[in-house]
């Protein structure tokens, strides 16, 4: 377990998907937490993330747009993993809510989606949705 | 609930006794020292309030406000708002709502980052873009001028700088105090002035052009609750 994500409980009877995005969830927050360029392995030449309502097209921009991101620590505190399957093949359809806390920052909620596909043994991301829980008022 | 009903409601609750209640934003990249700042500024008061669905913090803090040059008459009370990021600027630019009704600007930059100081034209236009009007008095703060031996900012040349932009300049240190009560209480005497200049303009006898009926009105105390753009008139 990695000291900078806490995880939602498992429910009292997991699916394969429940765990399958669970499993994916902990991976990534915990590459984000502590080493956000191995993140790279999760993003396909042809992913497009939107992060903020800024779209980057394909692994090198996702990167640049990940690495560019200023603070020096953050935490995560997952809410709760939903997932569905799509009907495409080996396609799932995730969405995470969550807390993060950057360096001395008070925490900011956040909610995250993806389309994950698998590949062999394992998934990458082919869609990316990221934004802060803030209003205007 | 809107953002602003939240101060308003605390304040007609515990602390209704000042004459104007004022709001100044801080403004610069993260890491440069806002929050330290304001923390020094606030006497090491923990107390910040955290609107979580705007994700601002916000710190208080009453003053008394004398105008320079008039002796008589007793101190205006003021209550100082100081708004602060509080983060939300490492993933996205800010939301609107933290430039809502400010009415005076603390712009820093950290004396020991070149980039810090180069990103003061972004955070100007950002400010001018959402501010209540295209020139509010704002201070530019070089914050860190405790650590000399890091400077990468002369002196000269942040001056060299403010001038162009036509904007007080001074150095400050968080960390020792140094100038931080004399930055805001800059910013608060061009506030009090231009809010001055406002209700002289309404005061002025009609037969030099003051049109009391449906001219600005000041709204002692509390400028928040007046509906035009312009929370100073």
């Amino acid at each position: 377990m990695c000291e900078f994500v806490i995880m939602p409980p498992i429910p009292a009877r997991p699916t394969e998907l429940h765990e399958l995005g669970r499993a994916f969830a902990q991976h990534y927050y915990t590459k984000i937490c502590v080493g956000r360029q191995e993140l790279d392995q999760l993003y396909a030449p042809d992913s497009v993330m939107t992060f903020e309502g800024l779209e980057c097209s394909g692994r090198e921009a996702v990167m640049a747009k990940l690495k560019a991101l200023t603070f020096k620590s953050i935490h995560y505190s997952i809410t709760s993993i939903d997932c569905q399957p799509t009907g495409l093949p080996n396609t799932v359809f995730l969405m995470v809510l969550g807390q993060l806390k950057t360096d001395e920052d008070p925490p900011h909620s956040f909610c995250q989606t993806f389309i994950l596909r698998g590949f062999e043994a394992s998934f990458f991301i082919v869609n990316d949705v990221f934004r802060m829980v803030l209003h205007n008022a | 609930m809107t953002l602003s009903d939240k101060p308003k409601e605390s304040e007609q609750l515990h602390n209704t006794e000042y004459d104007y209640l004022i709001k100044f934003l801080a403004l610069g990249d993260s890491g440069v020292g806002k929050t330290s700042f304001l923390f020094q500024y606030t006497d090491g008061s923990f107390e910040s309030k955290f609107v979580t669905t705007v994700g601002i913090d916000f710190r208080e803090k009453r003053v008394s406000y004398r105008p320079a040059g008039v002796d008589s008459g007793r101190a205006q009370r003021v209550h100082l708002q100081l708004w602060d990021t509080a983060g939300q600027e490492r993933f996205r630019s800010l939301t609107t709502a933290f430039f809502r009704d400010a009415m005076g600007f603390l712009l820093f930059f950290d004396l020991t980052s070149e980039q810090s100081f180069l990103n003061i034209r972004n955070w100007l236009d950002q400010l001018k873009q959402h501010s209540y009007c295209e020139s509010p008095d704002i201070i530019l703060c070089g914050n860190k001028c405790d650590l000399e031996d890091l400077r990468a900012v002369s002196t000269e040349r942040a001056s060299e700088c403010a001038e162009a932009y036509g904007l007080p300049y001074m150095e400050t240190s968080a960390a020792t105090g140094h100038n931080v009560d004399k930055a805001v209480s800059m910013l608060l005497d061009l506030v009090m002035k231009r809010m001055d200049e406002v209700v002289d303009k309404t005061m002025l006898p009609a037969q030099f052009g003051n049109r009391t009926e449906d001219g600005p009105k000041l709204n002692q105390g509390n400028p928040e609750a007046e509906s035009s753009g312009c929370p100073c008139c």
